[in-house]
Order: C-alpha cells, then sequence, then structure tokens
C-alpha cells in the first residue's frame, strides 16, 4: 500500500487528493469472458422493494419515539423579535420545544447558526417541536407565537447583485464571478463569418423525491444514531460529528433503502440536527419527516439560470468562438455555483472560448445538486444555439456537431481515456430515422419533426472508497460497504462484480450497505461516482479474498499456490486438474472458517480525462392552434464504458428521460414575485410527468469496457440521461413550428406566445 | 388539522338536519379533505353522507338520466349507456384527476368543489377566503379567469359542470323546507362580497341528484380539455359542446367552457350564431372568435383566450365529422 497524487472529477469540479493504492486486479478488457457481470440481472433487493418489506427511514419506529414538527417562516426574509412557546408547552403530549431561546450554538451554514433569528426564506425554519405524535406537534406549532420584524428580500440573480448580502460580503457567491478563457473570443467574434447570439433561461426545479426527507434520532448516553434518507450516511455522519461536537466513533448514520434522492440528499438537513437535539433534549428517540409541502420548501431543487450566448462560425460550420454569460440563483443556502458553462467549455472543438458564471445568493430554498447539476441547464442553452447556428448556416444540426467533434479534452489538451460519442450518434441517428429532412411533416395544424442534443459529463469516479469481501463458515459472502443504495441497483451491480471475481454464483453474495458502523467509508452516491468509485473497490476485496482462499487450499492439498485454479466455487490443482476439492468442503475442514478480503480505490489514470458521453433524439408533434405537444419518441445512446447490467442501466436511462421531459415541460417552482411565498408546493400543481406524458424511450449503450478507467471498465451512468432531453426536444419543436422557445419549461402559453410572434412578424415584414 | 365531531347521516332528511352553519358534508373526500389539512376549511362537523341509501344509483328512465350525488366519478366514465348516449359526459368523467382520485370523488363533490387558485388554497389572506384583496389579480395569474371574473379571479374546476350544463340538466337540491329543483347551470355564481362562495348551495343543503334529458334525435357533444399536463390536473380550458343537427345545419346548440371564468361559461352569443347555420370553416372561424369575446386577460393568461378559441374550433370540427358520419 503506498500513497499517490490523484486528479479526480466530480459534478464538473477537477480537484487533486492524495490516494491509498494497492496491486489492482488487472482490468476486466473489452473480450474478458464475464458471466455474472455484464448479464441483465433482476435487481437482488427488488423483491424487498415491491412487497413493501424494503424498511425506509419513513418506516422507522421506535419505542417511547416522538414526532417532531417545524415552525416555519411565512416571510421570504424576516427576523425573529420575540416567540413564546408557553402555549405550546403546555399542550398535553408536548415534550419539547426548541428555537432561538434554547438552542445550543450549532454552526449551519456560511457563518449562521441554527435558530439565529433571522429566516431567509418563506419556510425557513424558527422553531421545532416535539410531541407524542405527529398530529399533537403540529397543533403545537400553532400554538406557537412568533412576532416577526420583515427585512428586504431578493429573489433573483439581477436583484441579488443589487441587494445587501445575505452572507458574509456579498450575494455572489466567491466575491466575483467564475471566470474562464482560451484563446482570444473577441478577435474571433469580430472575424466571424456569422455569429449567433441568444439568452436563454432555465426555471427552478424542485427534486420531489417520492420519500421525502426525513431523519429519526436516538441518543444512547453519548451516542447518536440516526436513521436519515440520505444519498450519504458518511456525510450526514461527518456534518453531525461537527455540528454537535460529538466525535465520528460516536455517531451512527443508518440508511437501507431511500425513495430517491437525485441530489437533493447528499448532506444533513436542519431537520436531522433539530431531530438529534430534540431527542438529546427529551431522552427520547425523535422522528422528523418532512411533509410534501416542506419538501417542496426547504430541500433542495435546482438553480435557475439565465444565460446569454454567442458563438461564433465559419460558414462550414466550424466553430471559432463560444461566449458564455451565465448567471445562477441557489437560494439562502446554496452550497456552491454548479458548472452551467460546463459544456460550453468541453463539448466542442473550439480554441476560443469564455465562460463567466456568477452564481447568487437570494431569499428562497436552497438550491442543492439536481441530477447533472449545471450542466444540464448549461446544455440547454449551448445544444440549442448550436441548432440555432445549424440552421443560420443550413447544415444538418448532427453534422455540424460531428465537424466540431473533439477528440481530446478541449479544456485540459488530455486524451480520453475512451470515447464513443461519434458512436452514440450513428447509432441514434439509425434507431430514430434521422434523414436530410429531420423527419419534418405537417398535417394541418400539427407540425412534427426530429431534434437531436449531446451529452457530456464526467463519471469516472476516483477515490477515496473502500469494500470489504467477508466469506463465513457456510463458504457464503458478504460485501461489506459504508455506502448506500439509492435505489439504481448499486448493491446488485456489487454483488456481480464480487461473484464474477470469486467465481461463484450471484446467489452466494449478499450485499450489506447503508450503515457506518462497521463498515468502511464510501462516497456520497452523487456525480455518477458510485460504480467506477466503490465497484474497482469491490472487485479488489473480492480478489483479496479469492486469494487467500486459494492459499489456504494450496496448503490444504499440499500444491503450489500457482497450481491452484478456483472456479465455480472448486478448486482444482493444475495441470491435471487434480486433486478436487470443493469452496464448501474446504470451510468444512476448518472450523468456522472466516475471511475478509479488503479493497481500496485505487488513483485514476494520469494523463487521460474520464468522461461519459451521449446522443439523444426526440420525435415530437406540435398543434400550433392549441400548443400542444406530444413527444411521440425519445432515443438515448450513451457510451459509459462496460455496462455491468444491461437491466438496471436500461432503467436509470429511462428514469432520467422521464426528469427530463418534466424538466423540459412541466416542471417549475412558482414564486409571488412580491412576497416570495412558493405558489406550488404540492404535487398538485408542481406537476411531475405521468406515464401519459412519458413517450416511448428506446434505450441503447455502445457497451465498450474503458480499460483505462478503472478494473472493471465502468464508469457512471445517473446523470447523463437527464442532461441532453430537454435541448432535444426543443430542438425538435423548433424545427417542426419554426420558431424557438428560448426558456424552460416549454409551455403551451410561450409557444403560443412565440407563434403570435413570428406571425406578426411575417405580417409586418 | 382542527378538531371536529363526525356525524354519519342514514337518510337525506336527517343529513340536512345535521347541516348548517360550521358544517360541512363529506363523501368521497377528495375535496374537503385536503382544504382541512390545508388549513383552508375548518369545519366544526363532518356530515359524513356516503351511508345514506339510493344515492350512488344512475338510472335510466323515461325523463332521462338521473345520477345519484354520491355516484363515483368513474361510475360515470366507464358506464356503457352514458357513454352511447353523452359522449361528452363520459369524456368529462374520463378526463378528471387520475383513477384513483376517480373511484373515490363523486358527482356532488365535484360540482360543489372548492377553487383550486393557489392563493386560495395557500397562506394567502385572500378576498374569497374573507381577506382583503385578490392576490391572483396582480400575482401570478397565468391558470386564472380570462372571462367574467369579480373581485375573484380564480375559475370553476369541475368538468362535470360545463358538461351537465351543455346537457341542459337539472339538479336535486333537498333543503330544511324540502327539495327544491334548479338547472345545474344556476348552481354556480360568481363570487360577490356578501357570498364568497362559488356555489349558490346554501350550508344546510344537500345536492341529492341531477337528471339529464333524453338525447334528441340528432344530438352530437363533446368535451375537449387542454391541461398542462396529459393527464391529473385541471382544465387551462375546456369545452363542452353539444350539437342537435337537423339536415346538416345546427338546429339547437350548447357550447360551454370550463376553466376559463368562475362560472361553467355558457356561450350564448355563438349558440345564436350557429344556429341554422351549416359548419363551414367561415362558420367555425366566426364562432371561434367570438367565443372569447368580452375576454379581459390578466398579466400571465392571455394564452387562455388564444386557447379557447382553438379548443371552439376544435370541437365544432370534431361534431362536423360526427354529422357527417
Amino acid at each position: 500500500m503506498k500513497l499517490v497524487k490523484t486528479r479526480v472529477e466530480i459534478e464538473g469540479t477537477v480537484h487533486e487528493e492524495l490516494s491509498l493504492a494497492d496491486e489492482e486486479p488487472k482490468p476486466w478488457g473489452a473480450d474478458a469472458d464475464l458471466r455474472v457481470v455484464g448479464v441483465a440481472t433482476a435487481k437482488i433487493d427488488g423483491a424487498e422493494r415491491v412487497t413493501g418489506r424494503a424498511r425506509y427511514t419513513s418506516d422507522v419506529t421506535l419505542p417511547g419515539m416522538l414526532h417532531a414538527k417545524a415552525v416555519r417562516s411565512p416571510y421570504a426574509h424576516a427576523r425573529v423579535k420575540r416567540l413564546d412557546a408557553s402555549k405550546a408547552l403546555a399542550l398535553p403530549g408536548v415534550r419539547a420545544v426548541i428555537s432561538g431561546e434554547n438552542v445550543p450554538r450549532v454552526g449551519w451554514f456560511n457563518g449562521t447558526r441554527l435558530f439565529d433569528g433571522v429566516a431567509r426564506f418563506a419556510g425557513d425554519e424558527v422553531a421545532a417541536v416535539a410531541a407524542d405524535d405527529e398530529e399533537t406537534a403540529e397543533e403545537a406549532v400553532k400554538l406557537i407565537e412568533v412576532e416577526y420584524e420583515q427585512l428586504p428580500f431578493h429573489l433573483d440573480a439581477e436583484e441579488a447583485a443589487k441587494a445587501p448580502p445575505l452572507h458574509g460580503s456579498s450575494n455572489l457567491i466567491g466575491g466575483s464571478p467564475k471566470t474562464y478563457r482560451r484563446g482570444d473570443v473577441e478577435k474571433a467574434l469580430r472575424e466571424a463569418e456569422v455569429v449567433v447570439e441568444a439568452d436563454y433561461a432555465t426555471q427552478t426545479e424542485v427534486h420531489h423525491c417520492m420519500e421525502t426527507h426525513g431523519a429519526v434520532a436516538s441518543w444512547e448516553g453519548g451516542r447518536l444514531t440516526v436513521w436519515e434518507s440520505t444519498q450519504s450516511i458518511q456525510n450526514v455522519r461527518e456534518e453531525l460529528s461537527e455540528a454537535l461536537g460529538v466525535p465520528l466513533g460516536e455517531v451512527r448514520v443508518i440508511c437501507h433503502y431511500v425513495g430517491g434522492g437525485f441530489g437533493s440528499k447528499q448532506v444533513a438537513y436542519k431537520y436531522t440536527l433539530i431531530a438529534s437535539l430534540l431527542s438529546k433534549m427529551t431522552g427520547r428517540p425523535v422522528r422528523m419527516l418532512l411533509s410534501r409541502r416542506e419538501e417542496s420548501l426547504g430541500t433542495g431543487n435546482r438553480q435557475a439560470t439565465t444565460q446569454h450566448i454567442r458563438i461564433a462560425a465559419r460558414s462550414d460550420g466550424t466553430l471559432t468562438a463560444i461566449d458564455l454569460a451565465a448567471m445562477g440563483e441557489v437560494g439562502a443556502y446554496g452550497e456552491f455555483g454548479w458548472m452551467t458553462e460546463g459544456p460550453a467549455q468541453r463539448l466542442y472543438a473550439c480554441s476560443n472560448v469564455r465562460t463567466v458564471n456568477g452564481t447568487y445568493f437570494t431569499n428562497l430554498g436552497p438550491a442543492k445538486a439536481f441530477r447533472g447539476p449545471g450542466y444540464a441547464e448549461g446544455s440547454f442553452a449551448l445544444e440549442s444555439a448550436i441548432d440555432e447556428l445549424a440552421d443560420r448556416l443550413g447544415i444538418d444540426p448532427l453534422e455540424l456537431r460531428l465537424r466540431n467533434y473533439s477528440e481530446a479534452d478541449p479544456q485540459t489538451g488530455r486524451a480520453y481515456s475512451q470515447k464513443r460519442l461519434r458512436e452514440c450518434y450513428r447509432r441514434g441517428a439509425e434507431l430514430i430515422g434521422w434523414d436530410g429532412n429531420w423527419g419534418r411533416c405537417v398535417t394541418g395544424s400539427r407540425c412534427r419533426a426530429l431534434g437531436v442534443a449531446t451529452q457530456i459529463w464526467g463519471g469516472g469516479g476516483g477515490p477515496p472508497a473502500y469494500a470489504w469481501v467477508k466469506m463465513s463458515p457456510d463458504a457464503s459472502f458478504e460485501v461489506i460497504v459504508g455506502g448506500q443504495d439509492i435505489g439504481s441497483g448499486t448493491k446488485t451491480c456489487m454483488a456481480q462484480i464480487a461473484a464474477e471475481e470469486l467465481g461463484v454464483g450471484i446467489g452466494r453474495v449478499r450485499v450489506r450497505m447503508g450503515d457506518t458502523e462497521a463498515a468502511p467509508y464510501a462516497p456520497v452516491s452523487s456525480g455518477s461516482r458510485t460504480m467506477p468509485s466503490v465497484g474497482p473497490a469491490v472487485r479488489q476485496a473480492a480478489a483479496d479474498a479469492r486469494r487467500q482462499l486459494i492459499e489456504l487450499a494450496a496448503d490444504y492439498m499440499d500444491v503450489p499456490t500457482d497450481r491452484i485454479a478456483f472456479d465455480g466455487g472448486s478448486f482444482t490443482a493444475r495441470p491435471e486438474r487434480s486433486p478436487y476439492i470443493g469452496l464448501e468442503d474446504l470451510a468444512a475442514k476448518v472450523d468456522e472458517l472466516t475471511i475478509l478480503g479488503r479493497g481500496v480505490r485505487g488513483p485514476n489514470p494520469r494523463d487521460v480525462d474520464l468522461m461519459t458521453w451521449g446522443a439523444q433524439f426526440a420525435d415530437v408533434e406540435v398543434d400550433t392552434l392549441t400548443g400542444d405537444v406530444e413527444v411521440k419518441r425519445i432515443v438515448t445512446v450513451h457510451d459509459i464504458g462496460r455496462v455491468l447490467n444491461p437491466l438496471c442501466a436500461g432503467g436509470q436511462l429511462e428514469g432520467g428521460v422521464v426528469q427530463g421531459i418534466g424538466y423540459a415541460f412541466t416542471e417549475g417552482r412558482v414564486v409571488d414575485r412580491r412576497d416570495g411565498v412558493v405558489l406550488n408546493p404540492g404535487l398538485e400543481d408542481y406537476l411531475i410527468p405521468t406515464a401519459m406524458d412519458t413517450p416511448m424511450i428506446q434505450t441503447a449503450f455502445i457497451d465498450e469496457a474503458d480499460e483505462a478507467a478503472n478494473s472493471i471498465g465502468a464508469k457512471g451512468l445517473g446523470e447523463p440521461p437527464m442532461i441532453p432531453t430537454a435541448p432535444a426536444v426543443a430542438n425538435a419543436i423548433s424545427r417542426a413550428i419554426g420558431v424557438r422557445i428560448r426558456s424552460l419549461p416549454i409551455t403551451r402559453e410561450k409557444i403560443l406566445a412565440a407563434l403570435d410572434e413570428a406571425k406578426e412578424g411575417e405580417g409586418s415584414r | 388539522m382542527n378538531r371536529f365531531t363526525h356525524v354519519d347521516a342514514t337518510s337525506v332528511e336527517e343529513a340536512v338536519r345535521f347541516l348548517g352553519d360550521g358544517a360541512r358534508i363529506i363523501a368521497g373526500g377528495t375535496n374537503i379533505l385536503p382544504l382541512m389539512k390545508l388549513g383552508v376549511a375548518a369545519p366544526d362537523k363532518l356530515v359524513n353522507i356516503k351511508g345514506i341509501p339510493g344515492l350512488d344509483t344512475m338510472t335510466f328512465d323515461g325523463p332521462g338520466l338521473t345520477i345519484g350525488a354520491l355516484a363515483k366519478i368513474d361510475s360515470v366514465a366507464s358506464d356503457p349507456q352514458v357513454r352511447r348516449r353523452y359522449p361528452l359526459l363520459s369524456q368529462a368523467a374520463s378526463s378528471i384527476a387520475s383513477p384513483q382520485i376517480r373511484n373515490m370523488a363523486t358527482v356532488g363533490g365535484n360540482l360543489t368543489q372548492e377553487p383550486r387558485c393557489w392563493y386560495y388554497r395557500g397562506a394567502h389572506p385572500c378576498w374569497l377566503k374573507g381577506g382583503r384583496m385578490c392576490y391572483a389579480a396582480v400575482g401570478e395569474n397565468g391558470k386564472h379567469a380570462i372571462l367574467g371574473a369579480g373581485t375573484c379571479n380564480s375559475v370553476q374546476p369541475s368538468d362535470l359542470a360545463p358538461a351537465l350544463v351543455a346537457l341542459d340538466a337539472e339538479a336535486e337540491i333537498a333543503t330544511p323546507e324540502g327539495t327544491r329543483v334548479t338547472p345545474v347551470e344556476e348552481l354556480f355564481k360568481t363570487p360577490t362580497s356578501d357570498s364568497r362562495r362559488l356555489s349558490t348551495l346554501r350550508h344546510d343543503e344537500l345536492l341529492t341528484r341531477v337528471t339529464i334529458p333524453q338525447p334528441d334525435e340528432g344530438d352530437a357533444g363533446v368535451y375537449i380539455k387542454k391541461m398542462e399536463r396529459r393527464v391529473w390536473t385541471f382544465a387551462s380550458a375546456s369545452l363542452a359542446a353539444r350539437l342537435r343537427f337537423k339536415g346538416g345545419a345546427v338546429a339547437e346548440s350548447r357550447l360551454v367552457f370550463g376553466g376559463v371564468s368562475q362560472t361553467p361559461w355558457r356561450l350564448r352569443e355563438v349558440e345564436r350564431l350557429l344556429e341554422g347555420k351549416t359548419l363551414t370553416d367561415e362558420v367555425i372561424r366566426e364562432a371561434s372568435l367570438t367565443s372569447t369575446a368580452g375576454a379581459q386577460p390578466l398579466k400571465y393568461n392571455a394564452y387562455k383566450v388564444r386557447l379557447a378559441q382553438a379548443v371552439v374550433s376544435e370541437a365544432l370540427r370534431r361534431l362536423r365529422l360526427v354529422d357527417a358520419a
């Protein structure tokens, strides 16, 4: 074991870190003969999930457990002048109230504290109650009298730029916009044969996880156990330890199943701290599970953006400049500015690129990462603008993309470990029936056409991640990982990897995840990183267990280890393939034989960049009289290296496209512009796509192992499918009706208004 | 949610005795329970009418189709006779919400449901709830009324309402004084400052049945609903249209908008215009443009004018095809 420096990219941001390196198994090459990995395998916990046996955080009940509810500010920005909980405390069944009056000093965000007397968005917590049941807690919340002093507030990036800072010295995160440049953009724009310039905007999208956010906290002496619906038991553990001043080893976080995260469940929230503090105050377990309305307000959303983009090109379509000025709005407690500018910097071979991105705090609910954060927003603008350029030049939009294909990372100059985007375009074009007319067809008021957009994203993963593989005396194996399966099939794929390496059937392998206790560290399930980060560690741990077993078998059979073959659950000695002993027999010979194999995710390869790619095509019909849009079909083709499990991977693609359809057409938080109150905090008015809104989705993979990436040849997939959906349908709509919608969501209102405007334009000409 | 008492009514007379100030009816619960959870409704007493016998039936006889107030939306949507004789009613019922809700919600509840305006259902002290102003008038009003709005700008959310008005249905209402019968159209009103409700039913009255006359020879009908998503939401604009054709011309018509005004909005001018006419493209165009006469769109809902006109065109074109067939 040694320490090496390595580059890791997560959600568009690259950082260097020191990582452990151990001897790695030789990568499974593209032509490796694998029997379990790569096979469509039903989820090993599927039966638990569909029969209701799976125990989610919302199912946790403990003896004596109390229920907590929060008092939330009705105002976008207010100071708590007076808070009187006496009536609530007098209500039978109420056990404790926590507020600014009695809270210990707990750091929260950017120098603010929990219950620090200022509410920074409508819905921000100002107090909480623990009671015997949820109804009593709700009643008590209404009995808490709060007198507020309303403060000035701002709701968008432009207002934020002029308003007094909500945190620190500026509403602009980092004090100045993130800027990037290569080449000479101004010169290229001046000398360009054609320039496309347009303003795009994307809305605030709410994650709306099926299982709302929530936690159950319980103390035993100085030891805290928290069940949390989370994408990272380790992050929650670390944050609780730090905020509450409890040693890391005294905090245990458990999460066996998650009803959706999509980026919004990567961290501890105020409710996690509140449940922990109320549990400490009352000496009883406390459950704090958010309602659907609360889920809408304060548990994350995708940043809203505005993007001004200029693209310069030669008349043959060669890009000569990309110039992007973006602004984002991340609410009162957004974490940082997402990489809206990522696609502009990295998708196309273009030597002159400038991006400026300013992200602002506002008096709204906090933005959190949302499936392809930054890249989904940025791809909508860039991939729409590329189509506008294609229209201007009269070049096929797919051909234009191919003419600007980048063989190396245009940002770093480094080669890619593997890039099969060209194959994605080709396969997708075949499947959708892309031709010179782009499927254009007009029948009365109904106009139909095809559109395309590209997916670029990281997803290479990296250290740190660890895994153990334990063999029990009954010769069954357990993969032990201190991470979580957020529903994407992580457990199943890990079982496949271990079974493959051990040469046993998948039925011999169980996977233990979702508990920080007695399990090695694994990272947050975000950034499409879980499989490429944890998967190789699992393989190494299985290889370690295998090596130990071979040593024991060799000793038992009294032959050198290099003559032992271990396959199909039995050991044979080469070349004569005898003597022979089965794994179970060996385990029976040695009393209570237990083996522990250990694995660590080694460093990423030097000198190459790890990326995932994809091409998505949409077939869309629009009725120009009513503004009705029907997405007839989506074809999505991706290159993620090796596909570990086509069943799980196909499901990820379909889910991503459906979420992309929601982003494109119906989803969006609506806020009253005069008071900052969210008007659609629930699923009656916040419209997620239904089965009827879901088009036919055809999925495909290039499925070629990326041997340079890691020992399993696979990269991540969670985020990619959502990234290109909105621009693909926007491009199809524009081709169908001849007018372009430059803001999301694409509503009937915008389509009808754009058609009217175009008609007026014609009339006045 | 507030504390309340819950009483089971076993007959219409008993239900009416239980009703009055502070009491609300519960049947399917899809309207009243969400309102109570939101804190918009806080009744002292819930009168459960689910146990009243005979109120959930649908009968076809001499006068036509009688539907009990407790009939489930799905019973109306999936009934083959309704589908055959009153296709527009079947279509309207099918367009409502989701299968789960259609299996719980009742015809009576659908007709008497409260507005879906997000200011009314949210924390804003809006005029309809007794406050001083309509927040939608100057706020986020993309979903609001373009026709006939008063102080309040919410829209009538019921899909059955325009359908039943187009079918000339009558409502039977139990009152402490006995039974009264009124056209369904008159169940709805624009809220006024002394009666901030969309319904003309008094608090001590119970809608018990609706009766739809037998269809006439030559009747054709259609219900078209435009939504922000394909299913399971309220109408941005809808139209219930019933035409009686005679010799290729329109002998009589009923056209009623949903989702664009506080009441089911009957297009009387268009009905007059169509009388005796053959549905040529020109007639349809005129009808379509006339349909939104007097519209006063707010800042964000002007698209509804064009959408409502498009819905009228679509409906008339489809009915023209029915007549041709």
